[in-house]
């Protein structure tokens, strides 16, 4: 089987367009610092890619069925590793979210349990679901499945990806239950009632404190002075960019996050619009491409499955570019696959290899003509 | 939307939200590229620190005891690539900057981009205009608005307002400014977040000519600049200033509160520093000088030094004999100048004696030998007990450090004295000598609760706007009546000690005098050796509205040194507050 016989199958689309936007990650890497490859960020981010491939590998084998019944165990995993990270974690810039393996590898167990959140919710969904469709299953106990992870990860305290969580969560209650009127009303109640009680019965330093929990200051120049230099990259960048390692605000002005939640920023600088709007594509197709077979599922649980992990690229790489551009304040969450980290590698090639096998057995052939 | 399948619900939102961020990408990257590109080439964004105000201190009427003053500064940014030689060659012909300051220009690359070296503060207006031409020809240099504390009152009061230090978190981000500073003692550090304002920065986009183009949207905050609040204290600044000046060349302590509020309207402690020292950097000299002054101007005698009370305990032996029913108020007792205790001759301050007389002559003549009696009666358990209901030996509510002195109860008794307690012991400790120590706080909370007929008053000395409540203490009223009679007596009788206080017969108080060190020293009666004097009052007598105390350190008697001063507190008193109550009235 060649590898052109291989593109024209669904599934391997989207291992395909991922793979690409990590390939694009660790060129981009490549290009940000000046130290000697085997101590830069993109050496350790291609040893991921490779784990990443690995794990592709590895769960493309399994059957849809497995997986299933993989959900609970993989929830419990991920509770135990939360609260493992609690006593042993390492603290990285404020948090205590990081387990730490020898000196080059480090996991984190907050990715993974966005993850394992994803599974637990559509096997939630399917099995219990089907028997009732009242609202205080759908809503209160699917919630419930929702406290555990998010306050363990609230109080590390990784509020992005604690954010991330409830984006994805709330996203996958609201698309799969069958009272959107009553959601809707609930968050309209919510924000009318929001806005006079934060103006007037709060004092300013609950308000104060408030929006400290939101947005911590990680860095004592201000999330203004990050916001205003990232937009001086891009749109420097642009038609076509600087070109490969000619990044001027990347290389010398820019912050501890430059290959993390400002990778798109300088990417951008140096390959312009062409290149964003590529990488853009790439990220748009992977989210896009396996929604086009929601309906053709049959599985609830897959059906589930499938649109939690569109949504967790979703939620990544549009809050993280839309911040990066100025649309949303400074929120500290990096885009899965481009930004550098293993642990978020893994869980994305995770979210592909699931999508790739949902698709796989949903395919219709009838449409390909073969 | 019930019309849309999920399928297309959603893949209709992905392809908004890359809309949107596409058509971002295009305004930024072709409408405003090119401008980005220059920026970004020329690093045409500037940032301008923006120092805020620390809040300020003000008395009961709005007085200024510490603000913020305005002050133009020349800074220098470490991360700008300048040659040095010729801004040097340029400061040295303006402004005869020192060889310190000199040495100090120096461009590197920081990890903290906003760093700034100061290089002059408080510059003059006429320099101002000199400079201000040739600034904008440097990137490296600017001018900024910063703050220096002053405390117009200075000494007065000192200890309790506090002084600040250098602010080294903050200093090591932008440099050092005066209104980063931060509070290290008394009120300026118990409230120092409220006071501390925030530094805030702002990015500017310039054009060629370092000129700012305004209304630019990129022309952003990025930590907003937050002024310190006031705060507003219950003390009278200039009745402060009247009782340190009252003090002459004695030192000690001084405090006023309101009975019923509980408000503190003086605290004052003699010899002080000068806050506005502290204000910016202390010079060597000036620190080495107020370490080395033999007075210890550093130490707070109002609230930080416990010293023994002498005579003024007796309003509480008089008390505790009369509740305990160890006397009755018609008990008399015969005073001879000196009585014999366990073996030991105990002496009145009186050579001759008082004579047989009650509780209450006792009072007005101070009478050592009654009280030696009394308290030989009544014992230490009992009398310990009531010390402690008087507070004496408890620290107070008020935000500051304090020294709560000593009560020889139970626990103090077994712990240092092991256990032993002679009647010796006994009959000092009534008198206000041996075991017992108290501060000037203390000696005005136990007034207090005379003259309010039993409430423990809630001093405190930041203004609030709810009225506290206070804790009574059950105290017949015929025992209240006998001892206040006698605080009267104190002042307006012939026998009286307190005579110097004297002026229109309401002041009622008690006066001690307590020994330094041994009854042998006594001879010697100067300097270090002589005996603090001690004087509290309160103010008027048939309706008590301010109590008074005062510490006299080695100021011999109570009632010569403390005496005057009381009367001086009591005419401003009258000129400034119940004046202008009756105006009100009318």
């Amino acid at each position: 089987m060649t590898l052109v016989d291989l593109w024209r199958r669904p599934e391997f689309k989207i291992i395909f367009a991922g793979f690409f936007i990590m390939t694009l990650s660790f060129i981009n890497l490549l290009f940000i610092e000046d130290v000697p490859f085997s101590k830069s960020y993109a050496f350790r981010q291609i040893f991921w890619i490779f784990i990443a491939l690995a794990m592709m590998l590895v769960i493309r084998n399994l059957r849809p069925k497995v997986i299933k019944d993989l959900s609970i165990p993989i929830y419990v995993i991920s509770i135990i590793l939360l609260v493992v990270v609690l006593f042993f974690g390492q603290k990285i810039s404020g948090a205590k979210s990081w387990i730490k393996f020898g000196n080059l590898i480090s996991f984190q167990p907050s990715e993974f349990a966005k993850i394992a959140f994803i599974f637990i919710i559509a096997k939630f969904y399917s099995e219990l679901g089907a028997y009732s469709k009242s609202f205080i299953v759908k809503y209160i106990l699917g919630a419930l499945l929702l406290v555990p992870p998010f306050i363990l990860i609230i109080i590390q305290p990784d509020f992005g990806s604690g954010f991330m969580l409830l984006l994805v969560s709330l996203s996958i209650i609201f698309t799969f239950s069958y009272n959107r009127g009553i959601l809707i009303g609930i968050f309209l109640v919510f924000s009318i009632v929001s806005v006079p009680v934060w103006n007037n019965y709060l004092k300013d330093y609950q308000k104060e404190r408030i929006i400290n929990f939101i947005n911590p200051e990680k860095d004592p120049r201000g999330h203004g002075y990050n916001a205003i230099q990232s937009k001086i990259a891009i749109g420097s960048g642009k038609l076509v960019g600087k070109g490969f390692g000619n990044s001027s605000q990347g290389r010398f002005r820019f912050l501890p996050e430059k290959h993390t939640d400002f990778a798109f920023s300088v990417w951008a600088e140096q390959t312009g619009l062409v290149g964003s709007a590529f990488l853009i594509f790439l990220f748009s197709f992977i989210v896009v491409y396996p929604l086009t077979f929601l309906n053709q599922i049959k599985d609830h649980f897959l059906q589930v499955l499938l649109f939690g992990m569109c949504s967790y690229f979703f939620f990544h790489f549009v809050i993280n570019i839309c911040m990066t551009l100025g649309i949303f304040p400074v929120v500290g969450i990096p885009i899965v696959m481009f930004s550098y980290g293993g642990s978020s590698l893994l869980c994305a090639s995770i979210a592909l290899s699931v999508i790739s096998l949902i698709i796989a057995e949903y395919r219709d052939y009838n449409q390909l003509g073969v | 939307m019930a019309s849309l399948s999920r399928k297309n619900f959603s893949i209709l939102i992905v392809l908004v939200f890359v809309a949107i961020i596409l058509s971002r990408l295009f305004f930024l990257q072709i409408i405003q590229g090119e401008r980005y590109h220059r920026i970004s080439k020329n690093n045409f964004l500037k940032e301008v620190l923006v120092p805020s105000p620390r809040g300020d201190i003000l008395d009961r009427f709005g007085r200024k005891i510490a603000i913020s003053k305005p002050i133009i500064n020349l800074y220098m940014k470490v991360n700008v690539s300048e040659e040095e030689t010729r801004i040097k060659d340029f400061l040295t012909n303006k402004l005869n900057l020192d060889e310190r300051t000199l040495k100090k220009i120096k461009f590197e690359k920081s990890p903290y981009i906003s760093k700034r070296i100061l290089l002059k503060k408080d510059l003059d207006i006429n320099l101002i205009y000199q400079l201000e031409p040739y600034i904008d020809e440097f990137e490296s240099l600017e001018l900024l608005i910063d703050y220096l504390r002053v405390y117009p009152y200075g000494e007065v009061g000192a200890h309790k307002i506090g002084y600040l230090r250098t602010n080294d978190k903050r200093d090591l981000i932008y440099g050092s400014f005066l209104s980063s500073r931060s509070g290290a003692s008394g009120l300026e550090k118990k409230y120092d977040t409220v006071l501390q304002g925030r530094l805030g920065a702002k990015f500017l986009l310039v054009d060629n000519q370092g000129k700012e183009i305004e209304g630019d949207e990129d022309s952003a905050v990025a930590i907003e600049t937050k002024s310190g609040k006031n705060i507003s204290l219950t003390v009278d600044i200039e009745l402060e200033k009247l009782i340190y000046e009252a003090f002459g060349k004695l030192n000690g302590a001084a405090m006023v509160h309101d009975i019923s509020s509980g408000e503190i309207l003086a605290l004052v402690s003699k010899p002080s520093f000068d806050p506005n020292l502290f204000a910016q950097p202390i010079s060597n000299k000036n620190w080495k000088q107020l370490n080395s002054d033999e007075t210890r101007p550093f130490m707070d005698r109002a609230l930080l030094a416990s010293y023994p009370p002498g005579s003024i305990i007796k309003i509480i032996t008089a008390t505790a004999a009369l509740e305990e029913k160890v006397i009755t108020k018609d008990t008399k007792l015969h005073c001879p100048g000196s009585i014999n205790i366990g073996g030991r001759r105990f002496r009145d301050w009186l050579k001759g004696g008082h004579g047989t007389i009650n509780v209450e002559q006792a009072i007005i003549g101070s009478s050592d030998v009654f009280f030696y009696q009394v308290g030989l009666k009544l014992g230490i358990k009992r009398y310990s007990n009531w010390l402690e209901k008087f507070r004496i030996g408890h620290s107070t509510k008020l935000p500051f450090a304090q020294n709560a002195g000593t009560v020889p109860n139970q626990k103090f008794i077994k712990k240092y004295l092991k256990g032993k307690f002679y009647p010796g012991d006994m009959a000092n400790v009534s008198i206000g000598q041996g075991y017992l120590t108290l501060n000037v706080v203390q000696a005005s909370v136990m007034t207090s609760i005379i003259a309010s007929n039993g409430y423990v008053p809630s001093l405190h000395i930041v203004k609030k706007n709810e009225s506290l409540k206070n804790e009574k203490i059950e105290i017949r009223e015929s025992t209240l009546k006998t001892v206040q009679k006698g605080l009267l007596g104190v002042i307006n009788d012939k026998k009286g000690t307190g005579g110097y206080a004297r002026d229109d017969g309401k002041l009622a108080g008690k006066t001690g005098t307590a020994q330094v060190i041994s009854k042998d020293a006594r001879q010697y009666g100067y300097g270090k050796f002589r005996n603090h004097g001690w004087f509290t009052a309160y103010y008027p007598y048939d309706n008590p509205k301010i109590v008074i105390s005062v510490f006299a350190e080695h100021g011999s008697s109570g009632g010569a040194a403390g005496g005057p001063i009381i009367k001086k507190i009591v005419r401003y008193y009258k000129a400034n507050y119940i004046k202008e109550k009756k105006k009100k009235d009318i």
